[in-house]
């Protein structure tokens, strides 16, 4: 269960990025954050990462409040941010723990790229990696720990539209596998609409919950059907009047 | 679900390339063809009595001289003179350079303390150090040393400074993710990431060693290349003088190629333009 009780940043420098925003999130869920640029819903991601302190309000993450990053916790940003220097295999043991034995080590890597399809790359550089294969390795390294709480902050946004189909579905098999609670940042609202249960509707700076839209559609979905289609119209709704009120 | 096709033949294309060297010859070889011609064209020149042999003897007579000195063991002496000293002054120079820029790269109170002060000394000419040296450590070893440590200091410093300070900080960021401390960001992050521009600043440091040893062996010396300089120069000898330049040069580039294919090693990730640039 991950909890959110009237969570705020202030940041140094003044700017408001999240105005108490409260939210529980059961487990195993996939909840899509959408909203206008500068709502907030990277420092929501940033925050429940644990890369940031919040100002006020708490995270807990099955009853223990959250300070700082967790092993408990997989994060996959917008770029895959790989070691340059380091093969496949190594970067996604890089999210293990360094007093884990090697063996055990390289076994779990293995195991994690087998799982995003990447194996028969475990000795590539990253510079020999296309988007879609650096961004597998990425989600590799995230999943390696086998995280409660996987956190991906717009990771498909640079891919092209059929990679992107791809890996939607490979997320959501992965996913299936061992059920981590999954929050995405997303300004895609079909991929919202494609993956989530919950859709959360932010609005700002400073960032508050403006809608909460719960989708249970069953999955496989289809992006044709008209309850998609009509729960991506409500979602553009209330989006066009978050951005007016922005503006 | 495996890879793409097309992601699979990305990543094929990928290892060709990198296996693969555009030019058939050994480069090396297009390198001797310039020099080579340049002593056979002196050779002649000398042979033909269009030059004046007393300033400008040919190669084989600097190769002469050269044989003869390696014959009665002087030219060993000399030698091991020079390198002993490039090889420890680069050596210490390195390390205190590293070791500095480390700490001014990772810690901001350090940097801000430090890192002017060691600015402004880099502005002074280093070869202006001599006099200072000299009446601190006398004539011998020392002051040598230390001059030939601070040529070798100051683009080893930049370098790793620069190359720190210049990380991506979403790859820091990742570090933290997975909880390493300030240690571990450094070990793990920062000095891998930073290791193409400080080896290309340890690059610029062993050639300024070079340049340094002969001045600090102009300063006074008994023993070395810098001192065959002037005793050719004393005797008007200008065999010996071009011999030790020869040998310069050859060091210089000797030690730069070693130095050049551990860099190629170390930095085989990057993804640059030409391999190894």
């Amino acid at each position: 269960m991950l909890e959110i009780t009237r969570l705020s940043k202030r940041y140094d420098n003044g700017t408001a990025a999240l105005a108490g925003i409260d939210l529980v999130i059961d487990p195993g869920r996939i909840v899509a954050v959408v909203g206008p640029s500068g709502c907030g819903k990277s420092t929501l991601l940033r925050l429940l990462a644990g890369l940031e302190r919040p100002s006020s309000g708490t995270i807990r993450l099955d009853g223990a409040p959250l300070e700082g990053p967790s092993p408990k916790i997989g994060v996959v940003f917008q770029e895959p941010r790989l070691m340059p220097w380091l093969d496949v295999l190594h970067n996604v043991a890089f999210g293990l723990p360094r007093r884990m034995p090697a063996r055990a080590r390289t076994a779990m890597a293995l195991r994690a790229i087998a799982r995003v399809g990447l194996s028969g790359f475990e000795r590539a550089l990253p510079k020999e990696l296309s988007g879609g294969m650096a961004q597998r390795a990425a989600l590799a390294r995230a999943l390696v720990t086998r995280p409660q709480l996987l956190l991906l902050d717009e990771p498909f946004s640079a891919l092209d539209a059929r990679l992107r189909a791809r890996l939607h579905a490979e997320v959501l098999r992965i996913w299936a596998e061992d059920r981590p609670t999954l929050v995405l940042v997303t300004h895609d609202l079909d991929e919202a609409a494609l993956l989530a249960d919950l859709i959360l509707v932010l609005s700002g700076p400073p960032g508050i919950v403006r809608a909460v839209y719960t989708n249970d559609q069953p999955r496989p979905r289809d992006p044709r059907s008209l309850s998609f289609q009509m729960l991506r119209a409500r979602l553009l709704e209330t989006l066009s009047a978050c951005e007016h009120a922005a503006a | 679900m495996m890879p793409s096709a097309v992601e699979t033949s990305l990543a094929a294309r990928a290892a060709a390339l990198r296996a693969a060297s555009p030019l058939k010859l050994p480069p090396a070889l297009f390198g001797f063809l310039l020099p080579a011609s340049l002593a056979l064209s002196w050779e002649l020149a000398a042979f033909e009595g269009w030059i004046t042999l007393r300033l400008l003897p040919p190669p084989s007579a600097v190769a002469a001289t050269l044989a003869e000195l390696a014959q009665s063991g002087e030219l060993t002496r000399h030698l091991r003179a020079t390198l002993f000293r490039v090889g420890s002054g680069f050596v210490l120079g390195v390390a205190v350079a590293s070791v500095l820029a480390a700490l001014t790269g990772t810690v901001e109170l350090l940097r801000r303390l430090l890192d002017p002060s060691i600015q402004a000394l880099r502005a002074i000419p280093s070869i202006a150090w001599v006099p200072l040296f000299v009446l601190w450590f006398g004539i011998f070893e020392t002051p040598k040393i230390l001059l030939i440590a601070l040529g070798a200091f100051f683009p080893t410093y930049l370098g790793l400074e620069s190359g720190i300070r210049a990380v991506d900080r979403k790859l820091v960021e990742v570090g933290r993710i997975y909880h390493l401390g300030r240690v571990g960001i450094v070990l793990r992050i920062l000095v891998p990431a930073a290791l193409p521009s400080w080896l290309t600043g340890i690059r610029g440091g062993l050639g300024l060693a070079w340049m340094f040893v002969i001045a600090a062996e102009l300063m006074g010396a008994s023993e070395g290349l810098g001192y065959l300089l002037i005793d050719g120069q004393m005797s008007g000898n200008a065999a010996i003088i071009l011999g030790a330049l020869f040998l310069f040069a050859l060091l210089g580039k000797l030690t730069d190629a070693l130095l050049v294919i551990v860099i190629r090693r170390a930095t085989a990730w990057q993804d640059s333009f030409v391999r190894g640039a």
